[in-house]
């Protein structure tokens, strides 16, 4: 699976067409975004928007650890289902670390992620934090350590393929399909309740 | 649209309650409706259509001070529930969209229309705004009045919308600010004198047609054109007098210079042209309904005066059908016919005559009691719900109890409707409210006191008239 990057200018159709290729060659249940900066927050709301509209599948957005926790209220506020920080560094800062732990209370359990660098001290690290590690590359030992880590257990969104954990294809049952469904809408809704427009609240104050 | 967004973190369980109450609630009343409208538990002497009938006057009062559902829709759905369980004959129930009121009510907004689109209202209200704005208390106590006399020919929310750019136009110029005495009276004015002048005649607030519209349809029994004017204007007035005078006053803090506003009414944007045909054949269609309106009615109707005059409009060529569509209040039309229906339903399955003679009957009410009571009931009701939901939750109650005290049901018509249309404390309470305090310049808590006084000061005095110059008339 590959993490599908938004340009400025790529129009709502042609995101449509990668992700379906995306899901008809790895019978996928998520798929991974990245915008370029260009890209304004209400394209990025309405592009995730046309994907959920179109398509059952959990919208996992990647990006760098943003300075302020205002961004990730904004990244929230675009409908994606989860956050995968993956900033090119080697360790985290004890701000980066806060900004990621405001994004758990934000997320729904188990859907925010983090990159680990293959580095078995910051998996212990995230872990707590209600973060999923994620290894560089495929490492069934790393993937391993991390599924059978006490704290993965309590944080893990259960599913019979972790989403950006477990990269091989699986065949899913009726009953897992079923399952995603209710979790995706479950997320959606949950999302619908909590993200507010300003004007929508000055107008149902009845002035 | 792009707009601001922010994440609510309250508990999910209150999110969803916050977001699907009317829901909730509407589910809720279904349910117990369905339970008590199939509950074979009567009051004995009760037959069993009076008690369809309350259930379903109940269940519809729910929804008009809920506002759950578009006050329209509640009326609609009133008409289908007043025929689906036999309460009236199908036939019957759907033939009340043929009450003359909601003809009169079509041929009020095409008049309005056909006014607006002459541009015979901005005219009026330019002139009188550039002639006395020189001063402050001039220029509130002329948009108090202008607002209060354009609500005796137009519908009282579409002065407040007509006023209220003007009226910022003006706070703009003169650098107003929101804590600004001048700016809060000016559009409290611009509120009171709608509102005030709104009930003066038919024209005003289509309450009081629908006011008229269940009396005639209850006990055949009808109130004129010139017959209201005559009831209902010297009350109001001496409450206009009164508010004009506590603006004046109120206002003689301002030392603001509105001099500018001579300046800017003959500038540029804000000059009105030579007056044009149009306006002249306005001026001539409306001077001559409301001639016909006073003088003639009883000989040719006023519904039917109120639709050739709105057809005047457009053999005229005063205004189109594309204008007059967007001033046609449709959601009101719909809903009469439905309050009408009801107030027929409460009558005919003799549901009124058992809540007399089991309750009503037994209450030793004196005239005063009475009045005080419904007129008191009326206006502080009217603050919460709809104006015209007022008259038609209270109308045939209290028209059946004027009756048991051997008082005419014309009375009960003008006790509920003159109130119904006093809202002067929350915005919601009626249009040109929400329309001043969208202008920034009012604060609720200060409305709500002032309003408070206003709303018992007005209900004393129609209070007083009623005792004596109603009386002296010979209303009862």
């Amino acid at each position: 699976m590959h993490t599908i990057t938004v340009l400025e200018d790529t129009s709502a159709e042609i995101l449509l067409g990668f992700v379906e290729k995306e899901i008809s060659q790895y019978q996928t249940k998520y798929i991974m975004l990245s915008f370029q900066d260009q890209v304004t927050d209400y394209t990025r709301k309405i592009l995730v928007e046309e994907i959920k509209k179109h398509f059952d599948i959990f919208v996992v957005l990647q990006s760098g650890i943003p300075r302020h926790k205002q961004r990730i209220e904004e990244y929230f506020s675009y409908g994606v289902h989860g956050l995968y920080f993956n900033p090119s560094i080697s360790s985290y800062s004890k701000k980066q670390v806060e900004i990621m732990t405001f994004a758990t209370d934000l997320f729904a359990l188990g859907w925010v992620f983090a990159a680990s660098q293959n580095d078995k001290s910051i998996i212990e690290d995230l872990l707590p934090l209600k973060i999923i590690p994620i290894p560089a590359e495929d490492d069934d030992n790393l993937i391993d350590f991390i599924k059978s880590h006490k704290y993965f257990g309590k944080i893990s969104p259960n599913l019979k393929s972790i989403p950006l954990l477990d990269r091989k294809r699986a065949d899913y049952s009726l009953a897992d399909k079923i399952k995603m469904k209710m979790l995706l809408e479950t997320m959606n809704f949950r999302q619908k309740l909590m993200v507010k427009r300003i004007d929508e609240s000055f107008g149902s104050s009845g002035l | 649209m792009k707009s601001k967004v922010y994440i609510d973190r309250r508990p999910l369980a209150t999110l969803f309650l916050l977001e699907y109450k009317n829901a909730i609630l509407l589910l809720i009343s279904f349910a117990t409706f369905l339970i008590f409208i199939s509950s074979d538990n009567i009051p004995s002497g009760m037959s069993q259509q009076a008690y369809q009938a309350l259930i379903i006057f109940l269940f519809a009062n729910f929804l008009w001070v809920t506002n759950i559902i578009p006050l329209a829709i509640t009326s609609l759905m009133v008409m289908g529930l007043l025929a689906t369980f036999n309460v009236l004959g199908e036939a019957q129930v759907y033939s009340f969209f043929g009450n003359k009121a909601v003809f009169f009510i079509i041929g009020a907004f095409i008049i309005s229309a056909g006014v607006s689109s002459s541009g015979l209202n901005k005219r009026i209200s330019y002139y009188i705004l550039s002639r006395f704005g020189d001063r402050p208390h001039k220029l509130v106590l002329s948009v108090f009045f202008l607002a209060a006399s354009l609500s005796h020919i137009m519908p009282e929310h579409a002065v407040a919308a007509m006023l209220f750019p003007i009226l910022m136009s003006i706070s703009k110029r003169l650098e107003l600010k929101s804590s600004s005495i001048l700016g809060k009276y000016m559009f409290f004015a611009l509120a009171w004198g709608s509102v005030l002048g709104g009930v003066v005649t038919f024209l005003g607030g289509a309450r009081n047609p629908l006011a008229i519209g269940i009396l005639e349809e209850s006990t055949g029994t009808t109130i004129g054109f010139l017959e209201w004017i005559i009831t209902v204007a010297p009350p109001i007035y001496l409450i206009m007098i009164m508010v004009a005078f506590y603006l004046s006053k109120k206002v003689s803090a301002s030392t603001r210079d509105t001099e500018v506003l001579k300046e800017m009414f003959s500038e540029g944007g804000g000059r009105v042209s030579k007056i044009s045909l149009k306006e002249i054949k306005a001026l001539i269609i409306l001077v001559g309904t409301i001639y016909l309106w006073i003088f003639e009615s009883a000989r040719f109707g006023i519904a039917n005066i109120a639709l050739i005059s709105a057809a005047l409009f457009f053999v005229l060529n005063v205004t189109n059908w594309e204008d007059a569509k967007k001033e046609i209040n449709w959601g009101a039309i719909m809903m009469y016919g439905g309050a009408i229906a009801l107030g027929k339903a409460l009558v005919e399955t003799g549901l009124l005559d058992y809540i007399n003679q089991n309750y009503i009957a037994n209450m030793s009410f004196s005239i005063l009691g009475f009045m005080i009571v419904v007129l008191y009931l009326s206006v502080f009701l009217t603050e919460g719900v709809s104006n015209a939901a007022v008259v038609v939750m209270l109308l045939p109650v209290v028209m059946k109890t004027a009756m048991a005290l051997n008082l005419p049901p014309v009375l009960a018509v003008y006790l509920v409707a003159i109130p119904s249309g006093l809202a002067f404390m929350l915005p919601m309470s009626s249009p040109p409210n929400a329309i001043a305090y969208s202008s920034g310049f009012i604060k609720s808590g200060e409305a709500f006191r002032i309003g408070l006084v206003l709303n018992i000061v007005s209900v004393a005095i129609v209070a007083l008239f009623a005792l004596t110059y109603w009386r002296l008339l010979g209303i009862y």
